[in-house]
């Protein structure tokens, strides 16, 4: 009995023991280190992720999209599961190398060896790099080169989807369009064009999901769940009218070679409202690989760079006299016999050719800077600035595009006579090219200055909002633009057999040959060639400004740039109607 | 004493009702559990369809984009033999350009 009762006694004291063992323990795991376990648990049947959100499209005016999203594929590897590197380097490479764009170069096929050479050298460090388990080997892997990948079957070689940017368009409208790359914090970020201007807007917000997930890592339905959706980035519909863009661009590039020149530009603009049809520079890069091109190609000059305009300036300068009364429609220059002398400076004709007694019309048809100077004399600085402030030079036009240049005009203090004489046929005075094709609007546009717009409407799901501008400011009286719009016709049909146009449409347009700028004095061999017009001319469907820079093949924008701009403007006739009355 | 034999045959059936009735509700929600666990992997099998068929969804899109792009559309006109028309004639609509003769009109109305 007595041994009965030690045993009882024992075992009473054992269990008291274990049971404050195990109480003890329960508290200090409980209580004590609660949130450290509570953390080690929700990591167990917790999890989350974030939820990207799709970067807005680009689409042009019929809906088409000029940049939109591409499925693309983050390439990894597993390294315990690689059971030979060398391998498994040799077979990928070939597929994942850069490849060279120019196939019919003499040395493509040894220069493609060595960049596959030296991809495979760099696969193999990756996929043997010291205390690794996970490694990304490429990003941006297309989806025919995965689908190639995951035949060959390789083991530990896996797949993860990203977002890319995609093109459809090719490098159509490049620099209008800008192009997405990384921010400091290695986030995506849009940088020039519409991309720049528009990247909050087309970024949109990501979005986060946490659940709690069972043994097999499948969703426990009543769990505690949270869910914050992804807000998608908002889509641009643009003004452009990609075949109008695709005949610019396709022209641009003809002419540049026909002509020989460095470069060329061309802007279409519909002038009642200042919708930008077609926008185009050429050369231009590529925006899905714009990391391999420098970065000064990323600037659009159409936006971003200025050019002493020349000729092309003469028809802003008549209508602003004409407007201002300073002189009638049927003033003549009494001027006009021969050069004029400023100062130290002699102005002349550039053809040595003088028209004495020539009427406004003859001034813009011979396209007359000694004429020009009498215009600007009637007008003097003062009135010739404030014009000048009303076309909207001197500030931003307010496009819609990143990189815009902010040119100020000289203060009107320091404006001598030279300078307005010069100003009256376009020399010493910088524009953009957005800022001369809006000017010329005004003419167009029954003395309304628009402002230039690319976006119509910003889009989210079902919801369009219409995007607003500043209304049009009247600059000039209708009865001025249209004066001015006969002497560009006139201009344009009395060099007719310079070009090709349809008989009995109507087309205003001016010519500029202007010379570049270099350290103080002007380079006697380079020049910039220009041609801005409208047509029809009596009821403007469009403006356009066309540039070829330093053209080799003649010397006067009447023999290069001119017939080049009428060669677009038959092409867009049709396209747009236009038809001879 | 009949009447507490009662009693604790009461009180048995009251606990009989009590474990039966909590082994139901366990049974029950090992049921119901069971049937919802099943539920969370299909729940994850259609969210992952959805981003499949979406993903699918954006790549069949990027295909029409490229097969629809002016510059696909212009290479295979090409490649077809289309070439560009140079000589557009228009043509003036204020004028019939279909009139019959008028020798023809005439023995018409006659």
């Amino acid at each position: 009995m007595v041994a009965s009762g030690l045993r009882v006694k024992f075992l009473a004291a054992f269990f008291l023991l274990a049971s404050v063992l195990i109480l003890s323990k329960l508290f200090s795991i409980q209580v004590l280190k609660s949130d450290e376990f509570l953390v080690v648990a929700k990591s167990q049947y917790q999890t989350s992720k974030t939820i990207p959100a799709r970067r807005g499209s680009i689409l042009a005016s019929d809906g088409f999209p000029l940049v939109t999203f591409d499925q693309i594929w983050l390439l990894w590897a597993t390294v315990a599961k690689i059971e030979n590197p060398q391998r498994v380097a040799k077979t990928l490479a070939p597929l994942i190398a850069d490849k060279i764009d120019d196939q019919e170069a003499a040395d493509s096929v040894k220069l493609q060896e060595k960049i596959i050479s030296q991809e495979e050298d760099r696969i193999k460090k990756v996929l043997t790099r010291e205390g690794a388990s996970w490694v990304p080997i490429k990003h941006k892997i297309k989806r025919e080169i995965k689908e190639e990948i995951e035949k060959l079957d390789l083991a530990g070689i896996g797949f993860d989807p990203e977002d890319d940017r995609s093109y459809p368009e090719g490098t159509m409208a490049a620099r209008l369009l800008g192009f997405v790359g990384k921010d400091d914090a290695g986030e995506s970020k849009g940088y020039f064009g519409l991309e720049g201007f528009y990247d909050l807007a087309l970024s949109g917000s990501r979005g986060t999901k946490a659940w709690e997930k069972d043994a097999f890592g499948n969703t426990i339905l009543f769990g505690s769940n949270r869910k914050f959706e992804a807000m998608d980035g908002m889509d641009l519909k643009t003004n452009i009218d990609r075949s109008v863009q695709f005949i610019i661009e396709r022209h641009l590039e003809k002419g540049i070679k026909k002509y020989d020149a460095v470069s060329g530009l061309a802007v279409v603009i519909r002038p009642i409202d200042g919708a930008i049809l077609a926008l185009s520079s050429v050369p231009a890069y590529d925006p899905a690989k714009f990391s391999k091109y420098e970065s000064k190609t990323y600037i659009d000059p159409i936006v971003g760079e200025s050019f002493e305009p020349g000729s092309i300036f003469k028809v802003l300068v008549m209508a602003a006299a004409l407007d201002s009364g300073v002189i009638k429609q049927d003033s003549k220059c009494d001027k006009c016999s021969g050069p004029r002398i400023i100062g130290e400076y002699t102005i002349d004709s550039g053809t040595n050719e003088y028209y004495p007694n020539s009427t406004l019309s003859e001034i813009i048809e011979h396209s007359d800077n000694v004429g020009m100077v009498w215009v600007s004399e009637k007008m003097g600085v003062d009135r010739l600035y404030n014009y000048l402030l009303k076309y909207g030079f001197g500030l931003p036009t307010g496009i819609d595009l990143q990189g815009e240049a902010s040119l100020p005009l000289r203060k009107k203090e320091d404006w001598s006579f030279i300078d307005l004489a010069t100003a009256s046929f376009g020399q010493g005075i910088a524009v953009t090219p957005i800022q001369m094709v809006r000017a010329v609007s005004v003419i167009a546009n029954e003395g309304k200055l628009p402002v230039p717009r690319v976006v119509e409407k910003i889009s989210s799901g079902d919801k369009d909002e219409i995007v607003k501008y500043p209304g049009s400011q009247q600059v000039i009286s209708p009865r001025a633009a249209r004066l001015v719009t006969d002497m560009m016709v006139g201009a344009v049909e009395s060099r007719s057999n310079m070009w090709f146009k349809p008989k009995d449409i109507k087309v205003a347009g001016k010519t500029g040959t202007a010379q570049v700028p270099i350290a103080g004095h002007y380079d006697p061999d380079k020049t910039i060639a220009s041609f801005i017009g409208f047509a029809p001319a009596d009821d403007p469907k469009f403006v356009m400004l066309v540039i070829l820079r330093e053209p080799k093949s003649a010397p006067w924008a009447s023999q290069t740039v001119a017939p080049l701009w009428f060669s677009i403007a038959n092409d867009l006739f049709p396209y747009m109607g236009i038809q001879p009355k | 004493m009949k009447q507490s034999k009662n009693e604790t045959s009461k009180s048995k059936k009251g606990w009989y009702v009590v474990f039966g009735l909590v082994g139901a509700i366990i049974f029950a929600q090992l049921i119901v559990s069971g049937a919802w666990a099943s539920k969370g992997e299909e729940l994850n099998k259609l969210d992952a369809k959805v981003v499949k068929l979406a993903k699918e969804n954006q790549e069949l899109q990027a295909d029409l984009s490229s097969k629809a792009s002016l510059q696909e559309l212009s290479a295979k006109a090409q490649e077809l033999g289309f070439v560009k028309q140079n000589s557009i004639v228009y043509v003036d609509l204020t004028h019939s350009v279909a009139a019959l003769p008028q020798n023809t009109l005439s023995s018409l109305s006659r």
